[in-house]
């Protein structure tokens, strides 16, 4: 074989080599997710723990045994999902993506987060000034919330995915927060803090 | 459509569904059993032509022809026939390239997608969820209604109407209708009346309705009563067999609300009329009385207060998913089956396992007395110090929970009673009491990975346990499944329970398909021609006194010959095509097994293997109600 053709071979078998090698790690990871399916486990994060700081006003600010139940089990369900979904951007980064960082000024802004006025107003009031305000809140909160989640459904819909994990999270987040807006809603009116129409 | 070109169809279907029914082979059961592996590497994954291989642009005919074909030749049923296939939903053909998308024949791979069916007398409902995931958003399918017809064997079912299929957010999605539970009785004034309890809180927050049913037409005669502040996941729909009037659903939350089980009544226990407004029985908290606290996190090492968790996560599979790993436990409750005199609810308690509730009080009390509150407490006690749920558990209260309409056994049991109140130091007796009710639930999870762990538990009939102390026959298994939703694996399986002592259940025997191996899990094939990976793990099982029919999701159904519940084994399969993602509880109607597939609609089977004698010939038969109850039309001459 002459000196030529051996290295032409050798060039091929290290090229065949680089593809096979490749294949194996960056074909699954890339199957795995896309950057729209990141990004919106980094933006449900940043969602969900507003509904922990506002679950952590419940308490001192109301004597409504039912509502400060609720509010335990809010803060519990949404930690539950925040540790799901860190754990899917840690696997997404064990097999090699890049995990986005939520960018304040550059992403589009959230549907359902409170601005920092409505939570400053939230922390200063008590009693049913408190418990309407907070209802109200979290229904807004919770809407935001089912309207990110359905828009990634439609994402997941329209290009035939089912991205582990986070298919079975959507629906988990729609379900129980819908529930709970059912919920909510229902104590604003059994309660007489909804607005008189 | 006119009248003899409907006929003319249908006498079309009916040709095709004799031609090419599916006759698995009566062959002996060996001596040694396995379970059926199915090849999916070889599996048409999609619409077929009529020699059953793939092709998206074959004709409506040649796709349902080509299935029974592709079934016989990949060996898909074993003593089972493969009667009818129905598909429900319609395709929709791109005129550019010719392909049919989208409906059962095309095995349409909808992931969320589920069915609803449930059978009273000859009326069959059938109902199928859309979500913005599955069909995009403001997709809608009506629950169909059928008639089975005489001669199941020969025709199947005819469509007779439909009910709207409801939605939520504002339209865009639409209610997930996989519990529907149609129930026939008469009551005591002599009339035969129907009606049909249908859960829209499944996957979407909505209402648990009772419609009343014409037992005639099938059709519903009103809008519904709703029962207010109720989200079911999963329902049981008990009937009292000693006052025919009453009619109870007992709806399990799985975490959509604080209460773990809900109890109302949906008739007038004095007339047996449907009730304008269900009325509010019972509720029952697991949690609360101290039991494991709803997703319970793991402490930085992921010690769990049950232990510590398999963690597979670092493998891949065929679909390019990483293995299970699991970051919080569930501890809510999923689903669960009355015992017919009413005072037992054997509970699929997720990830805290599956364990016994006392209803005794429920069974034996009017309506009105436990809606007045004065012979139990309603709602279930907090036994936690200062009421805070997830704290020290407060061993002062715990003899009050007795006093619960719905408590677990093991809070009544004498002995236990007789601790808490005993002069023992509140630490031993904490320490006790513990002790006894971590035994007092069966979880595999942790160490065994299944995010919603137990899904169901139903109690094996007519086989009471033979202990001495037994007067009122009470059972001496529980079938229980597991599940984990498109999980990754390992899969899950099915699991026989001895509850003997009902405050220690503990696990006998066990089936698992191949799968539940992680390196099996892993190197599963995906079937040509499909998109995703479907469910694959136990769901709902129908039970009868030596054989189980599991709808075992991606296995089909599966038959567990549970003779000797030590060692329950599989003797028989059916596995439709192109799917056969079957989630439904496998319900009888006469003989015939209807089951409903994610992915191709309704089917009915005849199950011929070993115990066949057991599937009642004259009834239907459903898990998921008391059971059985009268099949065929309303008897003449009744009002």
């Amino acid at each position: 074989m002459s000196g030529a053709r051996s290295r032409l071979v050798w060039l091929c078998v290290f090229a065949a080599s680089a593809a096979v090698v490749s294949a194996q790690t960056t074909g699954p990871a890339a199957g795995l997710y896309t950057p729209d399916d990141l990004l919106f486990l980094r933006h449900m994060i940043v969602h969900h723990e507003q509904a922990l700081e506002l679950a952590a006003l419940v308490p001192s600010r109301t004597g409504r045994e039912a509502l400060v139940r609720f509010a335990r089990q809010v803060e519990r369900a949404q930690k539950a999902e925040i540790d799901q979904m860190e754990s899917l951007l840690a696997l997404a980064a064990e097999r090699g993506m890049t995990i986005p960082q939520h960018d304040l000024h550059a992403d589009a802004p959230m549907p359902g987060l409170l601005s920092r006025a409505q939570m400053d107003a939230l922390a200063a009031a008590t009693g049913t000034a408190f418990e309407r305000l907070w209802l109200e809140g979290m229904i807004v909160h919770h809407e935001g919330a089912l309207t990110m989640g359905r828009a990634q459904q439609r994402r997941h819909f329209e290009s035939g995915r089912q991205p582990y994990g986070i298919d079975v999270l959507v629906d988990e987040i729609l379900v129980v927060q819908r529930a709970e807006i059912t919920k909510m809603k229902a104590w604003l009116t059994a309660w007489g803090l909804a607005p008189r129409s | 459509m006119t009248r003899p070109l409907s006929f003319a169809l249908l006498a079309v279907v009916i040709a095709a569904s004799l031609a090419t029914r599916v006759s698995g082979q009566n062959t002996p059961v060996p001596a040694t059993f396995t379970t059926f592996d199915i090849p999916f590497d070889k599996l048409p994954g999609g619409r077929m032509n009529a020699q059953g291989n793939l092709d998206p642009t074959s004709s409506a005919r040649d796709a349902h022809a080509g299935a029974f074909v592709a079934a016989k030749r990949l060996g898909l049923f074993r003593n089972f026939e493969w009667v009818h296939w129905v598909p429900t939903a319609p395709s929709t053909r791109d005129p550019a390239t010719g392909h049919w998308r989208g409906g059962d024949l095309d095995g349409f791979p909808t992931g969320w997608g589920s069915t609803g069916l449930g059978i009273a007398g000859d009326c069959l409902y059938w109902g199928r969820s859309n979500s913005t995931n599955t069909t995009g958003p403001r997709v809608t399918h009506d629950v169909k209604i059928f008639k089975i017809q005489p001669d199941p064997e020969k025709n199947p079912p005819v469509e007779v109407g439909s009910m709207p299929q409801l939605t939520v957010d504002n339209g865009e999605t639409a209610v997930r209708d996989r519990e529907l539970r149609p129930y026939n009785y008469t009551s005591t004034d002599g009339v035969e009346r129907m009606l049909m309890v249908r859960s829209a809180a499944t996957g979407t927050g909505g209402d648990v309705i009772t419609y009343t049913l014409d037992p005639q037409t099938c059709l519903p005669v009103d809008g519904g009563a709703k029962a207010e502040g109720v989200l079911a996941h999963e329902f049981y729909l008990w009937h009292d067999r000693r006052n025919p009037n009453r009619l109870l659903v007992l709806s399990q939350t799985y975490g959509s609300q604080d209460e773990d089980l809900v109890v109302t009544a949906i008739t007038d226990d004095k007339t047996g009329k449907v009730l304008a407004k269900p009325l509010f029985l019972a509720s029952f908290t697991l949690e609360g009385i101290g039991g494991p606290v709803k997703n319970e996190r793991p402490d930085s090492t992921g010690l769990y207060t049950g232990g510590r968790f398999a963690d597979y996560r670092h493998l891949t599979d065929q679909w390019a998913r990483p293995g299970a790993t699991q970051t919080s436990t569930v501890n809510s409750l999923h689903s669960g089956t009355m015992s017919d005199d009413g005072e037992r609810f054997y509970a699929a308690g997720t990830t805290a396992g599956t364990y016994i509730l006392n209803t005794e009080r429920i069974a034996n009390s009017t309506n009105a007395q436990l809606a007045s509150g004065g012979v139990c407490r309603q709602r279930s006690t907090n036994a936690w110090v200062d009421g805070k749920i997830g704290g020290v558990v407060d061993v002062r209260k715990l003899p009050e929970v007795a006093g619960d309409c719905v408590h677990p056994v093991l809070n009544s049991d004498p002995g236990v009673l007789a601790m808490l109140r005993s002069d023992r130091s509140d630490a031993d007796k904490l320490a006790r009491y513990t002790r006894l009710e971590t035994r007092s639930r069966f979880s595999f999870t942790p160490p065994l990975v299944a995010m919603v762990g137990v899904h169901s538990a139903v109690p094996i009939p007519s086989r009471p346990s033979l202990s001495r102390g037994n007067p009122k026959s009470r059972p001496a298994w529980v079938v229980i499944t597991e599940e984990w939703p498109f999980g990754p694996c390992p899969e899950r399986g099915l699991r026989i329970v001895n509850i003997e002592s009902e405050i220690t259940p503990m696990m006998v025997g066990a089936l698992a398909q191949s799968d539940s191996m992680v390196q099996n899990c892993l190197a599963q094939a995906k079937p040509p021609g499909s998109t995703i990976r479907p469910m694959m793990h136990a769901h709902n099982p129908t039970v009868f006194e030596n054989i189980v029919f599991v709808g075992w999701l991606g296995h089909g159904v599966r038959a567990i010959d549970i003779s000797n519940p030590f060692n329950p084994r599989e003797v028989g399969h059916a596995r439709p095509v192109p799917w056969g993602d079957i989630i439904t509880y496998p319900d009888v109607h006469n003989g015939l097994i209807y089951a409903g597939d994610n992915h191709t609609g309704l089917h009915v089977f005849k199950y011929t293997g070993p115990h066949a004698d057991e599937v009642p010939k004259n009834a239907v038969y459903s898990s998921n109600r008391t059971s059985p109850h009268a099949s065929g039309p309303p008897r003449p001459g009744r009002k």
